[in-house]
């Protein structure tokens, strides 16, 4: 079988660019291996063989263009992003089968820009969890050990990235989606800038949350994915007029010219063991080559895990009222009126995770509880705001785990939402925030785990932050991919 | 007993006048099959996102200006959340705080030539729902989405009026003064102008209001008058016998005209409003309020006052405002024949009835305004008689050919040829030898009864003024 | 606050959730939504007067867009129909609305 897989996204390009391999050759090595190991890591939901085999024959007919920035390089995305050939469906049951009428913008602009996309991958139900098991449809494996979780919601892209299931992927992260499962499976993931990248066609969960993002195995990969999907959309109002900057090839940081804050909220002492040696090491690592590491405190993180649920779930209840069986979707037949409809299909369709949060949300914006829970959230987030901001005038960036756990073994915490809720601690401050956040493998654990360390910036400085985390990158041990 | 007085307030939903939806570029106000004019947005699927069309906010931010209320710099629109089949996301967008426009008022011409002034809360802008058709047969509700995601501007009035007449004439007024300006094309029986009601009894002279009800979804101006009328009876009943009024939600039965509960068992509505995160805040700039200032055409009341001023009766001037579109056609058919006093009886005689008998719309007419003024111009210029413009009306109109054509094709221009008046005039004089001879002694006067006799005498077709000259001419030759 | 069956059902409903469960899922919904609310309780400490709410991240995002309408696409507003659980003709259906 054709190794062309293991290739990152920069290496094959300049490979299809002198000729070496055709698109079709490494379109197919990706089916190839996705095939030999999907059964094992489940990552996937749909592939797409025919239309991405098609697409490659067009584009090697065609010839190389070197306008199309990522011209036959296959590639995921995950099952939140509407494109027309295959059922996106959330990972929900709700959406088992269902065709979307249009595309995603970021699907269009992957395609516009040469992208072959081989397949659709797994996620938590409406993205919604941190592990993958609340898919309808079956959790994904980690790579790493397929006994374990690979994170989530993005587990299925991370787990793809990283088993060579295309070359890199689309995500999306609402609270540590993207750069939670690359930390666990120990690849490359970008959360962006909320009103970077348009959100047009992307299954919602918390609108003023959610921003898709690119995962891969290099920084590198990452900036140039970016640079194909972001910018203004005249379908997203929320997207930024803000300049994009030069995400291929952001000006190069020297380890002497970084200063890292690290909030000692997010650097707790209870880290579990294999995580908090792999990261101190890493730390070390870094000073040793001249970067600055700073302390400094952000006392608002004590709120933010549940400043950050009230207002998600508040957002995912109104966003989840459309899967009504009425218009698309699943529907609870035999219903003797409009409220058993709803309510019956809406229980058969909609998975225990998702009720919860839409309960949840539900409640902080009925009548009687608003000023108390939405609205209280709504200005904590301001001071959660306030306090990152400040921090980040203190140094370039802020430097943190992405978990305190490395990946847990399947169903470990699946009784226990408040727990796993309270995990999201070291993501979900970012997009409350709005920033954009980097996460990139720090080491193996004694356990064989990745261990992944995480890099927060300032609104719309993704070009900064590239440059700082390649340079980190640099200077930490490469992980590798598993053997599967 | 206490004597009980009504207090009322209005709802107001005008569909804006743009040729798109709110928050997609689905085409509004055709005509087309169900479900024709959908798309991702306005149909609620996965992963759609609203964009605001911009005319919306200009057309809300002109109605804010010409009420005389302040243009808020920002609005946000929220969500409303409930669930109903014709509502695709679960969701209506609307504005709650801060909306578009706050404050402002209209003065309301009361019937004894006083004015009110009634105060507005607010204007907002939000979507439509789609339609629910009821098949009862089957059991089953049809939804139709043409109209989901429709701009519509909600006015809210303070309860300033005390009267179903006041509640008419000022929904009357208001509706005249959005058409003048576009903002709305306020056909009722489109529902593009429709309004809920709420009203309660107090006290006469107290201040404190009592329990309202409100009427839902009212889409003509006699079915606002009955419904409160029979809202005002039910609630002034329920007092007298001692029985507490009940805060609900009525529908109003046309039919029977009376009001009735929306819902057999009335369900508390919990709406969750919240920030609609999708969308932007809404930004209107001083610049902007400014320049709509600037555009804004003469209120109402002034070009009323113009038109007195230029020799309209009030009778006149109130049946061009009170139809939409009216006061245009007539400004317009000013251009071409600078005649108001002969134009508004045209108006008010003739096009105004014709347009309403037939249903339609001014600009809907083939007779277009040029064409009705030259009609007044024919009239003006003695080449066609009023008998005759009446008696043609039916087919210019119809036709919307140009009257002198028409008029000569059908023989009703008049005759100013001197031929044949000079020998109409001769005939007459000889056939009149006793006038003649008083004429000719002196007695000028008699001359309109020769220009009668020659009117007869060519059935109506002499043009009177030309007919007396040709008289004269052959008198004068006589005396000599 | 605490959570009792009364309120977990009323905004089940309110959200249309089936709340028809058995009592002993009705008692592990009612717990676990409890212990949630309970933990976000702890924002009541933090003193927020005066303090803006921030709905959004935004920054410097695009204007409204302009008023010109697309053609009307008949083969999506089909595939549009062709998705619902129940048509009738060209319309969507459902159970009737009294």
């Amino acid at each position: 079988m054709s190794e062309l897989w293991r290739l990152n996204l920069a290496e094959a390009l300049i490979g299809l660019k002198k000729g070496d391999f055709t698109a079709q050759e490494l379109t197919q090595a990706s089916l190839d291996r996705l095939k030999a190991v999907e059964p094992k890591v489940k990552a996937c939901l749909a592939v797409l063989e025919e239309m991405a085999l098609a697409q490659a024959q067009a584009l090697d007919k065609a010839g190389f263009d070197a306008t199309a920035p990522l011209w036959g390089l296959p590639v995921t995305v995950k099952d939140v992003f509407c494109l027309k050939g295959a059922p996106t469906t959330a990972g929900s049951k709700e959406l088992k089968g269902f065709h979307s009428v249009f595309e995603a913008t970021v699907v269009q602009r992957l395609r516009k820009a040469g992208a072959i996309i081989i397949a659709k991958t797994n996620c938590d139900e409406f993205a919604m969890g941190s592990s993958t098991e609340f898919s309808a449809f079956g959790p994904t494996k980690n790579p790493w050990d397929l006994t374990r979780i690979p994170g989530g919601s993005s587990g299925g892209a991370a787990a793809a990235v990283v088993a060579g299931e295309g070359l890199g992927a689309l995500g999306t992260d609402t609270g540590g989606s993207i750069r939670q499962p690359a930390g666990l499976c120990g690849c490359v993931g970008l959360k962006p800038t909320y009103g970077r990248i348009s959100r047009y066609g992307v299954v919602a969960y918390g609108s003023s949350l959610d921003q898709p993002g690119p995962l891969a195995m290099t920084v590198k990969d990452c900036g140039r994915l970016l640079a194909a999907v972001a910018g203004p959309d005249e379908y997203d109002s929320t997207v930024s007029k803000i300049p994009l900057g030069d995400f291929v090839n952001p000006k190069p940081l020297k380890p002497t010219e970084l200063t890292l804050g690290l909030p000692t909220e997010l650097w707790p002492n209870d880290l579990q063991p294999e995580v908090a040696k792999v990261l101190t090491e890493a730390k070390s690592l870094l000073e040793k080559a001249g970067v600055k590491l700073v302390k400094l405190d952000l006392p608002s993180l004590k709120y933010a895990v549940a400043t950050y649920y009230i207002l998600a779930t508040a957002e995912a209840s109104t966003n989840l009222a459309r899967y009504d069986g009425v218009r698309y979707g699943l529907r609870q037949e035999g219903a003797v009126d409009l409220d058993e409809l709803y309510a019956k299909t809406r229980e058969l369709g909609l998975g225990p995770e998702v009720r919860r949060r839409i309960l949840l949300g539900t409640f902080v914006l009925s009548s009687g509880y608003y000023e108390a829970y939405y609205k209280k959230a709504a200005q904590i987030r301001r001071l959660i705001f306030a306090d990152i901001q400040k921090a980040l005038t203190a140094c370039d960036f802020l430097l943190s785990p992405v978990s305190s756990l490395s990946a847990w073994p399947l169903g470990s915490f699946l009784d226990d939402p408040l727990t796993v809720y309270q995990m999201d601690l070291m993501t979900l401050p970012l997009n409350l925030y709005g920033g954009p956040g980097l996460t990139l493998g720090a080491g193996l654990g004694a356990d064989n785990l990745p261990v992944g360390a995480q890099l927060w910036g300032r609104p719309f400085d993704e070009e900064r932050l590239l440059a700082a985390g390649a340079t980190l990158e640099s200077l930490w041990p490469p992980l590798g991919r598993p053997t599967l | 007993m206490i004597n009980m007085e009504p207090v009322i307030g209005l709802e107001i939903h005008a569909q804006l006048n743009t040729r798109t939806k709110l928050f997609c570029s689905c085409p509004v106000g055709q005509k087309a099959e169900p479900n024709a004019h959908i798309c991702e947005i306005c149909a609620g699927q996965p992963g759609a996102l609203p964009r605001l069309n911009e005319k919306a906010v200009e057309l809300a931010a002109r109605a804010v200006v010409a009420l005389g209320g302040t243009v808020n710099a920002f609005s946000l629109f929220s969500r409303k959340n409930y669930f109903y089949p014709d509502l695709p996301n679960g969701f209506q967008t609307s504005q709650l705080d801060p909306p578009v426009g706050s404050g402002g008022g209209l003065n309301l011409a009361l019937a004894d030539g006083s004015e009110k002034f009634i105060r507005l809360n607010r204007v907002h802008m939000e979507d439509d729902a789609g339609k629910c058709v009821h098949d009862e047969k089957r059991d089953r509700t049809l939804v139709d989405l043409n109209r989901a995601g429709t701009p519509l501007i909600e006015i809210v009035t303070e309860p300033d009026l005390s009267s179903s007449r006041e509640a008419m004439d000022f929904l009357k007024q208001l509706r005249g003064l959005l058409t003048q300006l576009e903002v709305t094309r306020g056909r009722l029986e489109e529902g593009e102008f429709r309004c809920d009601v709420n009203i309660s009894l107090k006290p006469v002279g107290s201040e404190t209001l009592g329990v309202r009800t409100e009427i839902k979804n009212l889409n003509s101006f006699r079915y606002v008058g009955q419904a409160i009328d029979f809202e005002i009876r039910r609630q002034t009943a329920l007092y007298a016998a001692g029985y507490a009024i009940e805060q609900q939600t009525l529908h109003f039965d046309h039919l029977k005209a009376e009001t009735r509960p929306l819902r057999s068992k009335e369900e508390a509505h919990d709406y969750r409003y919240f920030p609609q995160p999708d969308l932007p805040p809404v930004t209107v700039s001083p610049e902007t309020v400014a320049a709509i200032k600037e555009t804004l055409p003469p209120s109402l009341e002034s070009v009323k006052e113009k038109l007195i001023a230029s020799g309209l009766t009030l009778e006149i001037v109130n049946n061009l405002t009170a139809t939409p579109g009216a006061l245009d056609y007539f400004l317009a058919a000013l251009k071409a024949h600078n005649d108001p006093k002969r134009l508004g009886t045209l108006m008010a005689e003739l096009f105004l009835p014709t347009i309403r008998s037939k249903g339609l719309a001014p600009s809907e007419a083939k007779l277009t305004p040029p064409k009705l003024g030259q009609l007044a111009q024919l009239l003006a210029e003695g080449k066609l008689g009023k008998r005759a413009a009446y008696e043609m009306f039916g087919e210019l109109f119809a036709s919307g050919e140009d009257p002198l054509t028409l008029a000569g094709a059908k023989g009703l221009t008049l005759v100013s040829d001197a031929g044949p008046l000079l020998e109409w005039a001769k005939e007459i004089v000889a056939a009149n030898p006793e006038e003649t001879k008083l004429y000719l002694g002196g007695r000028k006067k008699i001359l309109s009864f020769l220009v009668g006799q020659v009117m007869r005498r060519s059935q109506g077709a002499a043009d009177p003024k030309k007919a007396a000259q040709a008289l004269e001419t052959v008198l004068g030759a006589l005396s000599q | 606050m605490t959570i009792n069956q009364d309120t977990a059902l009323a905004v089940a409903r309110l959200a249309r959730l089936d709340p028809s469960l058995d009592p002993v899922a009705l008692d592990k919904l009612t717990q676990d939504f409890g212990r949630i609310v309970s933990y976000m309780d702890i924002l009541a400490e933090v003193d927020t007067t005066g303090v803006t709410p921030m709905y959004s991240p935004m920054l410097e995002p695009l204007g409204p867009r302009p008023d010109e309408p697309k053609e009307p696409d008949p083969q999506k507003a089909e595939a549009l129909l062709a998705a619902a659980p129940e048509r009738s003709g060209r319309f969507f259906c459902v159970p009737r609305v009294v």
